[in-house]
């Protein structure tokens, strides 16, 4: 085990400087740069803006500017935001927490509803099984944009039972509940997509489960049949589930960037896209970091977790 | 005695009623207002950041020694009076102007302003090591002097024609804060996210990506004012998520309104809309150094052929005004008699066939084997760019001319394409400031214009923008403006479609708004008040 994660662990140093080589590249080879909103000024003299841009070091050849960022970004130093002319640190502090919350919690719901819609498809009648597969499908093919309009329209406009956006209603003082209230929509359009995904994907685990021999052998000990579901077929079919959710690491970050937008949720997604319009390369270059990071983090968790979960696997 | 008592109390009653009646419009002081803007603000000054909403908070928070009215005209602010030739505040040959400032004044934190806090503003707009965008026209001041505390004198060593547009954008820096800072401090201090002012509200807090709260400035200069209590600066990314909100009252305003939603805005019963040309055109930009654009003779062909009154009155629903020229009507040297070349499909053709372009295979016209076809580059997001520019494309098919559409961003359009002058032709609005100044425009290249990316040159333009903005005298100015405006619209340096409107969506309860064509839409906030 701990070679396995030593020997894991060593491997994301050469895949983290991969990543961030290839993300450097593409940031700077989208033409035009972080002064190019004011072009249009006619306050603006194109002397003064080639200034500014040599003394952010944006005239520098690449491999000086990505070996300049490299040294700082090792140093703790993760730059200074173009736009905002703040520590980059700051500023993804303030949103990372945001999406933090509405990520959870849309995994949480979209756990809780998952599985048992899931085992649901696999062992109801056939016509509910049929029902419940074409409501998944539809629920994979809708866009969260549009759902998230859909919900603010019915659930905040016409019938005022939601809040209209944000994380709180400003000026109030701070509430559990009133968080809670604000959270609740953005979470649960967030999780439709999971949701629908994950619980076809538990759905086959589970009819596969309970093709298993030990399945024949339960049943022949007498165990009712929703023993049989729950405690056997259920537990080995929740297994792969562990590796998706590892996957959602990367997520955790930056991945709700359309629901954020259409909630008014203050988080990273929203930052990303601002970021990229403005070319502020050094806040884009750290979010990236970031989540790459944690997409290794993750994966590296759900192996481990696989692992201990399932006795039949050996880390080494 | 009972029967006159009656009498009397009824006509006090009516009387009191009548009172009433006649002070239900004026204004009440107290109440919030809650503002919803899709775009959040960067650094609250403007001479720092590129964001007009940025602007706009640094319009309620900070001070400024002028102003510009909904008429154009400039009224004094933090100044006593505008300078101008007739009261000696600026000097004959234009190199001196004195502004007197008023007494009394105080920052948010309770200091006093003085003269001491204009100098210093301006020494930080020329300071190299801070990243000020715009330094245009105050690098031209050679020296600044405070004689007293209540006295600010501009000394230039060139005509700078423009200053008082650029004095009426400026807010004034607090020296008590930031005076005793290297550059590079002032760059990143925390004042520019949470500003010490002179204006009518106090920034109170700012939650990233949530909202701005300012409050009242209880010794706001102006007495009586600010009527509201506190606003509420919401961000809204989601033009729809805006809309919504408007609809239910949570946000009581919104500026710069999409115009694919006027329609739907003006149904809804708790909201009115104030339409109001700005003085920003939209252009159809060409690259006239490079063939087809390079003859005169394709561009007035172009602009022939296409329907403009038209396109305003069906694709933009008669919401908007055609625009012939840089200068908006309202501007002081506005020329209305310039050649407009309006719909004309057969002079088109004409003009193309004389150009030696003639109609070819697929009906697309060539000339020297190459056809006449190039790419209008347009920034992507907006439904009604794409509709404006399938309209012009359509049409011009008519007449021979293959026109397609690119989608691009902002940063290639900007960063790239325009200045560096790699397009073929383009779509965009052009910033313009209330002056008449139009050097950013049409000086040839090798004088360094900042905005001419058509690559326009010609002599006698020069030498007229030239004299213009080396002289205040307005008649002078004028008189050279107007030869300006006939000869860039004989040669259709640029293909003007329609003044950007400002759309304003004010709650019912929201009164006193004026809408300001060259400026941002929160002018007069310190007029505003609630029912």
């Amino acid at each position: 085990m701990r070679t396995f994660l030593a020997r894991r662990l060593l491997a994301a140093i050469p895949t983290l400087g991969a990543v961030s080589i290839a993300i450097f590249l593409l940031l700077h080879s989208a033409p035009g740069g972080p002064m190019a909103v004011y072009a249009n000024n006619p306050n603006v003299d194109p002397e003064d803006l080639k200034k500014l841009e040599r003394s952010l070091g944006l005239h520098d050849p690449y491999p000086v500017q990505y070996a300049k960022w490299l040294g700082s970004m090792l140093t703790g130093n993760w730059g200074v935001s173009y736009k905002y002319a703040r520590p980059v640190v700051a500023i993804l502090g303030e949103r990372i927490f945001a999406t933090l919350q509405l990520v959870v919690a849309s995994l949480v719901i979209a756990a809780l509803i998952a599985v048992p819609v899931g085992i649901l498809g696999a062992t109801a009648r056939p016509a509910l099984q049929r029902l419940i597969g074409a409501v998944s499908m539809l629920g994979v093919s809708v866009p969260t944009f549009w759902l998230g309009i859909l919900v603010l329209l019915f659930l905040s406009v016409k019938v005022r039972v939601l809040p209209s956006g944000g994380m709180a209603t400003i000026g109030a003082e701070f509430s559990l509940a009133d968080r809670f209230w604000h959270l609740i929509a953005p979470a649960a359009v967030l999780a439709t997509l999971e949701i629908a995904g994950w619980s076809r994907y538990l759905r086959s685990m589970v009819l596969e489960s309970m093709r298993q021999d030990y399945i024949k052998t339960a049943r022949a000990k007498g165990l009712a049949e929703w023993r049989v579901v729950m405690r056997h077929a259920l537990r080995n079919a929740l297994l792969p589930l562990i590796t998706l959710l590892g996957l959602q690491g990367g997520r955790l970050v930056g991945g709700a960037m359309i629901t954020e937008t259409v909630f008014s949720w203050p988080g990273m997604g929203r930052l990303l896209v601002e970021s990229l319009a403005a070319r502020d390369y050094p806040v884009l270059m750290a979010a990236f970091m970031l989540m790459s990071a944690l997409v290794i983090a993750g994966n590296l968790a759900a192996d481990l977790t696989y692992g201990v979960a399932d006795p039949r696997i050996r880390l080494d | 005695m009972k029967r006159l008592g009656l009498v009397v109390g009824v006509s006090v009653i009516v009387l009191a009623i009548a009172l009433t009646g006649t002070f239900a419009q004026a204004p009440k002081s107290g109440g919030q207002l809650v503002h919803g803007s899709v775009q959040e603000p960067d650094r609250i000054w403007g001479p720092v950041t590129g964001l007009t909403v940025s602007g706009e908070i640094s319009q309620l928070v900070n001070g400024q020694l002028i102003e510009i009215n909904e008429k154009l005209e400039y009224v004094p602010s933090l100044a006593v009076e505008v300078p101008t030739l007739a009261n000696g505040g600026v000097s004959k040959d234009g190199l001196r102007y004195t502004f007197k400032l008023r007494k009394g004044v105080k920052w948010h934190d309770g200091q006093p302003f003085t003269a001491a806090d204009v100098a210093f503003t301006h020494s930080v707009l020329v300071n190299p090591d801070v990243d000020v965008r715009g330094r245009v026209g105050w690098n031209k001041i050679s020296k600044v002097e405070t004689p007293d505390d209540a006295t600010v004198i501009f000394n230039f060593s060139a005509v700078d024609a423009p200053f008082l547009d650029r004095v009426a954008t400026l807010g004034i820096l607090p020296k008590h804060i930031l005076g005793s800072m290297s550059g590079a401090d002032i760059k990143a201090h925390k004042w520019f996210r949470a500003p010490v002012g002179l204006g009518p509200f106090v920034f109170k807090e700012w939650v990233p990506g949530s909202h701005l709260l300012l409050v009242k400035n209880p010794s706001y200069w102006k007495p009586g004012r600010p009527y509201l209590d506190r606003i509420v600066y919401k961000i809204v990314p989601d033009a729809n998520a805006l809309l919504n909100q408007l609809e239910t009252g949570d946000v009581d305003t919104r500026v710069r309104l999409v115009n694919e939603q006027i329609e739907v805005v003006q149904k809804l019963p708790n909201v009115r809309l104030v339409s109001a040309p700005s003085v920003t055109p939209w252009v159809l930009w060409m690259n006239e150094t490079a063939p087809p654009f390079n003859d005169r003779k394709v561009r007035q062909a172009l602009a022939h052929g296409f329907d403009k009154e038209r396109l305003v009155k069906t694709i933009l629903g008669g919401h908007v005004s055609a625009a012939w020229g840089l200068l908006p009507p309202a501007s002081w040297a506005y020329n209305p008699s310039v050649t407009k070349h309006g719909y004309d499909p057969n002079r088109a053709k004409t003009l193309l066939d004389d150009a030696g372009w003639k109609t070819g295979s697929g009906g697309v016209r060539a000339k020297d084997g190459k056809p006449l076809s190039f790419e209008i580059a347009n920034i992507g997001g907006e439904q009604e760019r794409v509709q404006v520019l399938s309209f012009i494309q359509q049409q011009w098919k008519q007449v021979g001319v293959d026109a397609k559409i690119r989608t691009v961003d902002v940063g290639q359009m900007w960063g790239r394409m325009l200045p560096q002058r790699q397009f073929e032709a383009a779509y965009s609005y052009t910033g313009r400031l209330p002056d008449p100044d139009m050097s950013s425009h049409y000086l040839s290249p090798e004088l360094k214009p900042t905005t001419n990316f058509p690559g326009y040159a010609n002599a006698e333009v020069d030498k007229l923008l030239l004299a213009a903005a080396a002289t205040v005298d307005r008649d002078k100015r004028k008189a050279a403006y107007q030869r300006v405006q006939q000869i860039v619209a004989d040669d259709v340096v640029h293909i003007f479609l329609y003044w950007l409107n400002g759309n304003t969506v004010l709650n019912k309860r929201v009164q006193g708004y004026k809408p300001a064509p060259g400026y941002n839409e929160f002018w007069n906030a310190d007029e505003w008040w609630v029912q």
